[in-house]
């Protein structure tokens, strides 16, 4: 059994990014790969809870474990050793200590029993996030990162103040499955909701996401947006509405990864359809679709890390993630292409792949309902899928146009680190037992029979053959330099249109009222000092005297009036 | 036509063979999906899916109709690479 530290998992990751800054750059990387392994004996940990602290007669259960937090725990650590691995080649220590951090927070917060203990790990992501996000250095990942916090510190509100109002109305805090009655599971709903990137709260993902450096990026694509998904998992199981909120997730984004340039905002889009599936097997809320979110999110993490990966490469030997400047880089950079198809056809769920082996528990679990409509959808989505993951990312950037681009030496770290990546998601594709075995609800069966094979394939080839029908006669659009509009437009075009306005209007009459009040402030004191310098009564009253006069009579005059009352 | 043109139509043609193979591939497959749905019972969620060669007739159109939609949709959401520029001018740091 587990050594108890007297520590919340993932905390002594924290404690040792604290320590990175300090240590000499080459030693970094091996002190935080020890962190993780340290932090990964939490995995042998038995289920119950192994840490409680009483503070102000609230009990914060900080070391929870069960059958849900154990693979979200497990997936937690190998992104943050992949991560590791991935940016060895990086020696700046504020990009290092805030990647570690970050994923241990992540891993903190999986393992909070309680509501409370949530909101701080919950937040502690939200923090650790930003400064890699601001790792990048450029102005625009700055300003970035600053609508990121505020988005990501709004969550953090909204399921701090959810888990006031839940403990005035149950009495205790332990997070639990909820259901959407009542203000307080609407706050915890919505936060979760900001991080799962619902519709049009998703806005802040692909901005800031491809904001970051190459291993900054792959870092962000794993943590947060799963903490979400398990922490719907766990709060609302079966809850309807995440079938339609989830269902629209995984269809609008296709549109925009298609006109999409920056390729690390495409997967970005495609991580947010991804999500999508994620949410609408939580909707469903049957063990055999529990286990299809769980699945998918342990794949996903992997194979959007690859992919991220691998455009994180192109990054950073290219210097950028355009369509439109890329192309042409199969010969320079065959095994990051390789890594990269291998990452394109796990998500986009070809048989033998990861992605093929949780998103058929998914499906299958959606087929048993009564919601047809939102089966199609999915269906419709894993065509999207195919597009902007499958064939969009790898076309454009290996194949496309050719290429006279020099090449430099790919870091070894970045080409193991994707190998290792690529493993994975081939060997859970040919042995998905091996996934099958750590999800938390019953017993799953194999997913490879004929129908299920030949059904996705149909799917798969046939769109695949769309997009060559569609490139042979021309009808494919063309990669231009443009910003797509998304979400985040509302608050960074729309309101500062109409708010900007205001205040300006507001401001002016601040000003002329200002300017009322001084000119008759100004008037009156003129007036006063007029009559103080002029004489009433002739040239030897002077004309204080005057006043004193007036005064005097006022004053007998109001003690005549109150005589006569 | 100098070294770097030659090199360049080089590498087109090489593409071009690639993505003539690929094709040729993807036929080939399609064929054999196809003879697969002839002589077997596929087995779907939906009494829709069960249709003859749906989930392939359904990828098809759904991959024509996203891009469709996605240069429809390039007419109303799709601005100059620089459209937010201005919000970093306005910052004294920028």
């Amino acid at each position: 059994m587990m050594p108890d530290l007297g520590l919340p998992p993932g905390l002594v990751m924290i404690l040792a990014a604290i320590a990175i800054p300090f240590l000499p750059p080459l030693t970094r990387h091996i002190w935080m790969l020890l962190a993780v392994a340290i932090s990964a004996t939490t995995l042998l940990a038995s289920p119950g809870d192994h840490l409680i602290w009483s503070i102000m007669g609230l009990e914060l259960s900080l070391y929870h474990v069960d059958n849900l937090t154990f693979p979200f725990s497990m997936i937690f650590h190998i992104a943050a050793f992949l991560v590791v691995i991935y940016s060895w080649h990086v020696k700046t220590w504020p990009e290092l200590t805030a990647t570690l951090a970050y994923a241990g927070a992540a891993i903190a917060a999986v393992h909070a029993g309680d509501l409370i203990s949530l909101f701080i790990w919950w937040e502690a992501t939200a923090i650790t996030s930003v400064f890699i996000i601001l790792a990048a250095g450029t102005v625009a990942a700055r300003q970035a990162a600053m609508r990121y916090l505020i988005i990501q510190v709004s969550s953090g509100v909204l399921l701090i103040g959810g888990a006031a109002l839940y403990y005035f109305e149950f009495g205790r805090i332990t997070f639990e499955a909820m259901t959407l009655e009542g203000m307080a599971s609407w706050f915890i709903f919505l936060a979760f909701g900001i991080k799962a990137a619902f519709p049009f709260l998703n806005g802040w993902l692909q901005d800031a996401y491809p904001e970051a450096t190459p291993t900054g990026t792959v870092a962000l694509s794993a943590f947060t947006t799963k903490l979400a998904i398990y922490a719907l998992a766990r709060g609302f199981p079966g809850t309807e509405a995440l079938i339609w909120i989830g269902a629209v997730m995984t269809a609008f984004p296709v549109f925009f990864a298609v006109i999409e340039n920056d390729l690390r905002r495409v997967l970005s889009f495609s991580l947010n359809n991804q999500l999508g599936f994620m949410v609408v097997a939580v909707g469903i809320g049957t063990p055999l679709a529990l286990n299809g979110a769980v699945a998918h999110a342990f794949v996903h993490i992997i194979y959007k890390a690859l992919l991220f990966m691998s455009v994180g490469c192109v990054v950073h030997q290219t210097g950028t993630a355009k369509a439109s400047e890329l192309g042409g880089l199969y010969r320079k950079m065959p095994f990051t292409m390789l890594c990269c198809v291998i990452g394109a056809m796990s998500i986009a769920a070809f048989p033998l792949f990861s992605g093929f082996v949780a998103k058929s528990l998914t499906m299958t679990a959606l087929g048993g309902t009564e919601y047809a409509l939102a089966y199609l959808v999915l269906l419709f989505a894993s065509a999207g899928v195919l597009e902007h993951s499958g064939i969009k990312i790898p076309y454009f950037t290996f194949f496309a146009h050719p290429s006279t681009r020099e090449i430099g030496k790919t870091p070894a770290g970045m080409t193991i680190a994707m190998g290792i990546a690529a493993i994975m998601c081939i060997g859970i594709g040919i042995f998905p037992g091996l996934l099958y075995q750590i999800l938390p609800y019953a017993k799953v069966k194999n997913p490879y029979d004929l129908s299920h094979v030949t059904g996705q394939l149909q799917l798969l080839l046939l769109a695949g053959m769309a997009f060559v029908v569609l490139i042979r006669l021309g009808l494919y659009p063309p990669e231009i330099r443009s910003t797509v509009l998304n979400t985040d437009w509302f608050y960074r075009r729309l309101a500062p249109a109409i708010i900007k306005p205001l205040v300006a209007f507001f401001m002016s009459l601040a000003k002329s009222v200002d300017h009322i009040i001084m000119m008759v402030a100004r008037k009156a004191m003129a007036g006063a000092k007029w009559i103080a310098e002029h004489p009433v009564a002739g040239p030897v009253i002077p004309g204080p005297a005057a006043l004193v006069q007036v005064m005097v009579l006022l004053f007998i005059m109001a003690i005549i009036y109150a005589n006569f009352i | 036509m100098n070294d770097n043109e030659m090199k360049h139509k080089v590498e087109k043609m090489a593409l071009e063979r690639y993505g003539k193979a690929f094709t040729f591939v993807l036929v080939i497959a399609i064929v054999v999906l196809l003879v697969i749905e002839i002589f077997t019972h596929r087995h779907g969620e939906l009494p829709i899916e069960e249709m003859f060669f749906f989930p392939a007739i359904y990828g098809f159109l759904a991959f024509v109709f996203i891009v469709m939609m996605g240069k429809l949709l390039r007419q109303v959401i799709m601005r100059p690479e620089n459209y937010y520029q201005d919000e970093e001018d306005d910052r004294d740091d920028a």
